[in-house]
This record gives C-alpha cells, sequence and structure tokens, in this order.
C-alpha cells in the first residue's frame, strides 16, 4: 500500500539523533540483512506462517495453563466414553457374528410320536422355504449326544429307566432377518406333532437387538457429551481472546491480517483436541487391558473363551479426527464470537 | 502523503470531533499537530491508520483514499504507517526485543531477518542492553523508545505519535524528539501530535494547530489546493 523506497532507514543509520535535532548525518550504505531497497514486505501464508502461528499458539496454550489442561481433561475424558462404547460395540459385534453362524433349529416332537411320524413332519420342512437340510434324530441318537456332552458326568443318566427323549428333526435356518426368522419358527411350533422348538440363534437376535439399543443410546451419549466439549473449548479459547485483546489490538494497528490473528486461536484449539485424544488414547487402551483381564478370567472361571480386540485403526482415527475436529469447532465458535477483525 | 480534505468525524454518540478538517503534509514533511484536549488531534491519526473512517470528506494517505480501502488493503496500509501510541501499547507479559519483534512477524518478514534488525533498532534508540527485560522494568522514556523502536522496525515512510512526549520529563521528551528528528533526517515523513509548546516552537517544525475540531492555524506548507477530484 505505501511504498517504502528503503533509503531514510540506511540515512537515519548513518544518522545517530543528537541533541537540537541536528542530525551528525552520515551516507546512505546498505544494511547487512539487505533491506535497502526491499519494498514493503507483502504477508506470505507459507511455512514460516504457520510455524509461527503455531509457535503462538503453544505460548497461548502454556500461559492459559490449567484451563487449558483442564478443558484437555474434558475432552479426553469425552472421548474415552465415546472410546469405551466404540469398544463395547465392537466386540459385541465380533461376539454375535460367531454365535449367528450356528443357525441350527432343533424341534422335540411329542412323546407318542415314532420313526413314521418324524419323518413325515421332515418331508414336510423340506417343503417349507427358508429351510435347509432336515435330519431325523431318534431318541437314542439324542441321548447319545446328550451323554456325549455331560462327558464325565454322564453316569447320572444311567439310573433312567427308559429314554425320556422324543424323536427331533433338525434343520438350518435359511432366513437371515430375526424376525421372519422368529415368525417361521413360531409357525413350526404350532404343528401338531411338535412339542417344542429349540433355536439358540433368537438369543443371538435378542442380544444383537439390545446392541443395537446400546450403540443408538452410546450414540446419542456422544454427541451430547462432544457438544457439551466442543463448548468448553470454545469457552477456553474465549478466555484466551479476551486475555489477549490488547495484544490483539495492537497487531491489528501494526497491520496484522485476519488469518495472523486468528489462526494460532485455532490451532490452540486443535492443540487441545490432540492432546485430548492422545489422553483419551492411552485411557481407552488402559479400558480395553482392564476389560480383556476380566473377560479370560470369567472365561476361565466358566469355561468360556471371550476373545477381545481392541479398536480398529479407523475407530482410532476416527476419535482422533473427532478430538481434533472438536477443537476446530471450538476456537471457530468464539472467534466468530469474541474477536472482530 | 497524507490528505485530508473538508473531513467531518461524527461518533455514533453524536459527539462530532472534527468539523471539515482539510490539510496535506508532504512526502518527507515533518509537522506538529497541535491543540487542547478534546481538540480532534488524535481523531486525526486515528483516521491515517483507519482505525475510524470520516462521516464526510476524504482522507487519503500515499495516494490511496482510506475510505476505498478493501479489508485484505487495510493490513497492508497499516503496515506502512509507524504508529506511536500515548499509553504506548506495549505488550507487558513479552520482553523488549519480542515487542519489537511482534512488529515484523506481523508484517510476514522471514524469521531470520527479525532478530538482527530489531537489535539494530533497539541499539539506535540506546536500548539494546535492554532487550531481554520486560518493558514494565523501564522507565516511561524508555518504554517510550521501545513503542519508537516498534513503530519504525519495519521502516514504513510514515510515522504518526499521539503525544509521544506527553508523560515525560523535558529532557526525555527533548530526546525523543531529537529521535524523531533523526528519522525525518533520513527521509521519513513524521505528524506528531503534541501540547508541548515550547518544544514544538523550539524545534521550528510547521506546526498545524487545532481547536474545538477545526484548524485555526495552518502552515503555508501544508496548504495544497485540494479538491475532490484529487481523493
Amino acid at each position: 500500500m505505501i511504498r517504502n523506497k528503503g533509503s531514510w532507514w540506511d540515512r537515519f543509520r548513518g544518522a545517530r539523533p543528537s541533541r537540537g535535532g541536528k542530525p551528525r548525518g552520515g551516507a546512505a550504505r546498505p544494511t547487512p540483512t539487505g533491506h535497502v531497497n526491499a519494498p514493503t514486505p507483502v504477508f506470505r501464508v507459507g511455512g514460516g506462517f504457520h510455524r509461527r502461528a503455531m509457535r503462538r499458539a503453544w505460548r497461548q496454550f502454556h500461559e492459559g495453563s490449567l484451563s487449558h489442561w483442564i478443558t484437555v481433561m474434558v475432552i479426553a475424558l469425552a472421548l474415552t466414553i465415546y472410546g469405551a462404547f466404540a469398544l463395547l460395540l465392537s466386540n459385541a459385534n465380533t461376539a454375535m457374528e460367531g454365535w449367528r453362524v450356528d443357525n441350527t433349529v432343533t424341534i422335540f416332537l411329542k412323546k407318542q410320536e415314532d420313526g413314521k411320524q418324524a419323518e413325515r413332519v421332515k418331508k414336510r420342512l423340506e417343503d417349507v422355504a427358508g429351510i435347509g437340510s432336515p435330519v431325523v434324530s431318534s431318541p437314542e441318537q439324542g441321548m447319545g449326544r446328550l451323554k456325549e456332552l455331560l462327558g464325565t458326568e454322564a453316569g447320572v443318566l444311567d439310573g433312567l429307566e427308559e429314554n425320556p427323549l422324543p424323536y427331533a428333526v433338525e434343520f438350518q435356518l435359511l432366513e437371515p432377518d430375526p424376525a421372519k426368522a422368529a415368525a417361521l419358527t413360531s409357525g413350526i411350533a404350532q404343528w401338531r406333532e411338535v412339542e417344542a422348538v429349540s433355536f439358540d440363534r433368537q438369543w443371538a437376535d435378542r442380544l444383537a437387538a439390545v446392541v443395537t439399543v446400546v450403540r443408538y443410546a452410546g450414540m446419542a451419549l456422544s454427541a451430547l457429551l462432544l457438544s457439551a466439549v466442543a463448548l468448553i473449548i470454545s469457552n477456553t479459547i474465549k478466555l484466551t481472546i479476551l486475555a489477549r485483546r490488547e495484544e490483539v489490538e495492537v497487531m491489528r494497528f501494526m497491520g496484522a491480517t485476519n488469518s495472523f490473528i486468528k489462526i494460532p486461536f485455532i490451532y490452540e484449539g486443535v492443540l487441545q483436541g490432540v492432546l485430548g485424544s492422545f489422553l483419551a488414547l492411552g485411557l481407552t487402551s488402559g479400558l480395553f487391558l482392564g476389560a480383556r483381564q476380566v473377560a479370560l478370567e470369567l472365561g476361565r472361571a466358566f469355561g468360556l473363551s471371550l476373545p477381545m480386540h481392541f479398536l480398529p485403526p479407523l475407530e482410532l482415527g476416527l476419535m482422533m479426527g473427532l478430538g481434533i475436529g472438536l477443537g476446530f469447532l471450538g476456537s471457530m465458535i468464539s472467534l466468530s464470537r469474541f474477536l472482530e477483525v | 502523503m497524507i490528505r485530508f480534505h473538508n473531513v467531518h468525524l461524527r461518533y455514533p454518540t453524536g459527539y462530532e470531533a472534527l468539523k471539515g478538517v482539510s490539510f496535506t503534509v508532504p512526502r518527507g514533511g515533518f509537522h506538529f499537530l497541535t491543540g487542547h484536549s478534546g481538540a480532534g488531534k488524535s481523531s486525526v491519526l486515528k483516521l491515517i491508520y483507519r482505525a475510524e473512517l470520516p462521516s464526510e470528506g476524504g482522507v487519503v494517505v500515499d495516494g490511496r483514499n482510506v475510505e476505498r480501502l478493501t479489508p485484505k488493503q487495510i493490513p497492508l496500509l497499516r503496515r506502512g504507517i509507524g504508529v506511536i501510541f500515548q499509553d504506548y501499547k506495549l505488550l507487558y507479559d513479552r520482553s523488549v526485543f519480542e515487542n519489537v519483534a511482534l512488529a515484523m512477524e506481523v508484517a510476514g518478514h522471514p524469521m531470520d531477518k527479525i532478530p538482527g534488525q530489531v537489535q539494530r533498532t533497539l541499539e539506535y534508540v540506546g536500548l539494546k542492553d535492554r532487550m531481554h527485560l520486560s518493558p514494565i522494568a523501564l522507565s516511561g522514556g524508555e518504554q517510550q523508545r521501545v513503542a519508537i523502536a516498534r513503530a519504525i522496525v519495519n521502516r514504513p515512510p510514515l510515522i504518526i505519535a499521539d503525544e509521544p512526549t506527553g508523560n515525560l520529563d523535558k529532557p526525555m521528551a527533548r530526546r525523543i524528539f531529537d529521535l524523531f528528528t533523526a528519522l525525518h533526517q533520513s527521509g521519513a515523513t513524521v505528524l506528531i501530535v503534541s501540547h508541548d509548546l515550547d518544544l514544538v516552537a523550539e524545534l521550528g517544525f510547521p506546526q498545524i494547530d487545532m481547536a474545538d475540531g477545526r484548524i485555526t492555524q495552518l502552515p503555508a506548507s501544508t496548504r495544497v489546493p485540494l479538491t475532490p477530484a484529487t481523493l
């Protein structure tokens, strides 16, 4: 804007101030920086700009230490709650995938039904859509499997005078939709020959429904928490802006651009988000290790296998992104409300 | 360098700080703006660095009407003006060096050029040995010199100062004016608001007197004919 000829500086350098306003004078000579005829610098948004902005952001963060660290802790806690939900849901999903593989349905016929009746039921099942490979299981076969299942405890069955088990027909349920599968098995349960229907997948489907509810509840809770975090970050940045309003005013009159003034505040918010995310990552890892230990001990006690896995990389990236995004959002809210440049 | 053409400045409260002010400060000139408190001197300076906009009339700085500047051009205008405030406006949580360096950072100078330039500037205002202190540890005169160093470190072609010696004793005021004189001798255009009439008269530079928002005395050098076409 104002053209800087660059010449008076050299004359000034050779003209040390003296009393009476009579400078001693001196010939113009180039400055060691080579700025003699340099034009008024044009602000460039380059590496130097962002390095300075980051340095100022760090300085602002450091100077407002306690409030900033409290904000970092709040971000970390909110993201940890999000991470805990993600961990729970991710492991529940994996467990359910395993359970869903077992789509075997067993129908137990009434005690008076014989093998011929069982074969008729089998043929009838073959005509029903969504059902695959029905197999008849005699009471003897059923007893054999029961003994196998009881293992060393199978001796308790030796006291029975007669085999109490009825004929059974097993088949694979091909229907993937839980509601349709439930309707199908309920319909079969109404058949005259059928005493009971055993379908393990129903439990998996019920669990899946519960997990879905937990998922939505987790999403709603996380959304509420994360919104609160954005407002907390915004408040911290507001305090920084208010604490630095004199500096901002001075910079404005020196010719600072909007970017020069605003970007350090944005970096400051993002820095809080990044630190909060890393802390949340550590806390979530701690939770995972604790939960895995509990699962191992439970598994050992009940003879179950409860494998657990940590969050997949995509989920971890999302967590970090959320932290950074919240920092950015909080800064932008404050800047738009409290910093007019 | 600076042209005011029939400038009026009314604040939202209705107070009219300037009432038809016209004058010109040529490039390389050294002028004093004098007058009693409330005469409108500081308002004139605020219009120059575009902290305020005229309600009527035109203000031209270095050939550009400040009213017509786009938001992106305003920082460029301000980088070409070294402003020295009566209350110094120094940052007391930073060292003397950092206060001066901030002006160079704002102007986008390369990081590696800043320390040398800041040290040279502080040397010229006689504060090199105090550059690591906080301004709060300095006397009023020294703080004023830090403010001057900050204003000139980017070598702006125009230097404006609002009562730069208002809080200083006579010898220190004299020393500060010597510094401005040296800057002027080096080619900078200087406009200083001052109420120290004795010192102003002693230095002998042209003097624009103001009273009640109007110019009451204008030296011949500032009476350059103006028309709206020149704005």
